[in-house]
């Protein structure tokens, strides 16, 4: 019994991309990026300049969204421009012809997740 | 049930934040959306930089690049934005002007470091420094141009850059240069003037030397044309030295703080 829990959780720590994923994605130019979960949208997808902009919220801290979203796009070979920066994530990311940014940000004490492409 | 208050609670203060990732910008002193991060800036302008010194190559004069980068190096070091590495080089071009690549690539024409005494380059100097403190081109790419073209030549030089989206890259890279080299609008003009003279006058130059920096372009220093061409990219130059008339007592009783 103690073996099955610790196996369980060794396996929960070493895909904690998976872990935090409830199969949610979002639509980048035809590209599924996953949501991290208990993520739901804030807002209508909005157009501002020449970009399109979708933002979500979730009831996770800034850190645990930044790590997930930094380990997702290491383990599937993105090329990341930019990082962490004051208590927030602002990253512009690459893989073939998927390109877009990432900004995760507190703002009112909720945690936002906004893509940029 | 509280879980249910707190997904409620979630979405009610993201509908009401309508959330855009703003960040106060010490050089203008206001919050502001800027879409480009200063690491993806900084790469847009490096893959751009052949693209100008193909157009305008550098000058050979070592004189001239160490004084520049000696200017450069003081109005750097005052400047309200640190997150990236300035860069300062002369061109060869005997044409009075000067501009900045995105990311903080700053260049001076050959024909304006001779024009200009020191206080009045480091006006010049710091009126770039100022556009790029200012994320003036930054706000200016994304305003005009397709995002994905400016990410594209971004990531032009990444090492999993689509080999199939070279024409769109050279594409953007050309509507990055054009871009540069048209004016800015009144409103940067004026306000890139206000953080130059604040930088210099921090850096220990003489800020007066804006006016006379700009009434030397007005009178003709030079054949018309040169001074035609720093005005089609630098516009405004009576109203900015009515401005500048105005704001330059102030910034030195206020000690450029």
């Amino acid at each position: 019994m103690k073996i099955k829990r610790y196996l369980i959780t060794v396996l929960c720590s070493a895909l904690c991309v998976t872990q935090a994923w409830a199969g949610s994605l979002v639509s980048i130019a035809g590209t599924g990026i996953p949501l991290i979960e208990g993520a739901q949208p804030a807002g209508r997808e909005a157009v501002q300049a020449h970009a399109r902009i979708a933002t979500y919220a979730v009831s996770r801290p800034v850190t645990e969204v930044a790590d997930f979203y930094l380990q997702y796009f290491k383990e599937n070979g993105f090329v990341v421009l930019g990082g962490k920066e004051n208590g927030a994530l602002d990253v512009a990311v690459s893989k073939d012809a998927v390109m877009f940014s990432l900004k995760v940000f507190s703002e009112g004490g909720t945690t936002l997740v906004q893509f940029i492409w | 049930m509280k879980t249910v208050i707190r997904y409620a609670a979630t979405l009610v203060c993201a509908a009401a934040l309508c959330g855009c990732a703003t960040m106060y910008n010490p050089a203008t002193e206001r919050k502001e959306f800027i879409f480009i991060n200063s690491q993806t800036e900084y790469a847009i302008g490096k893959n751009v930089v052949p693209e100008l010194l193909k157009k305008s190559p550098l000058s050979d004069d070592s004189r001239l690049q160490e004084r520049v980068s000696q200017i450069g190096r003081r109005i750097a070091a005052v400047s309200d934005r640190k997150d990236i590495t300035y860069s300062f080089a002369v061109l060869a071009d005997k044409d009075l002007n000067a501009l900045t690549l995105p990311g903080g690539h700053i260049y001076v024409n050959a024909g304006l470091m001779e024009a200009f005494n020191d206080d009045e380059l480091a006006y010049v100097v710091g009126h770039e420094t100022g556009h790029v403190a200012a994320r003036h081109i930054a706000k200016k790419m994304q305003a005009t141009m397709a995002y994905q073209l400016i990410l594209g030549v971004a990531f032009a030089s990444a090492a999993n850059a689509n080999i199939q989206n070279a024409g769109t890259i050279a594409k953007g890279v050309d509507a990055v240069y054009n871009l540069v080299d048209l004016s800015y609008s009144r409103k940067d003009e004026f306000e890139a003037d206000t953080i130059g003279v604040k930088y210099a006058l921090k850096a220990g130059f003489e800020p007066s030397a804006a006016l006379s920096a700009l009434e030397k372009l007005k009178q003709g220093e030079g054949s018309n044309w040169k001074v035609l061409r720093y005005f089609r990219t630098h516009p405004f130059a009576d109203e900015r030295i009515k401005a500048l008339k105005e704001s330059i007592p102030r910034l030195k009783a206020k000690g450029a703080l």
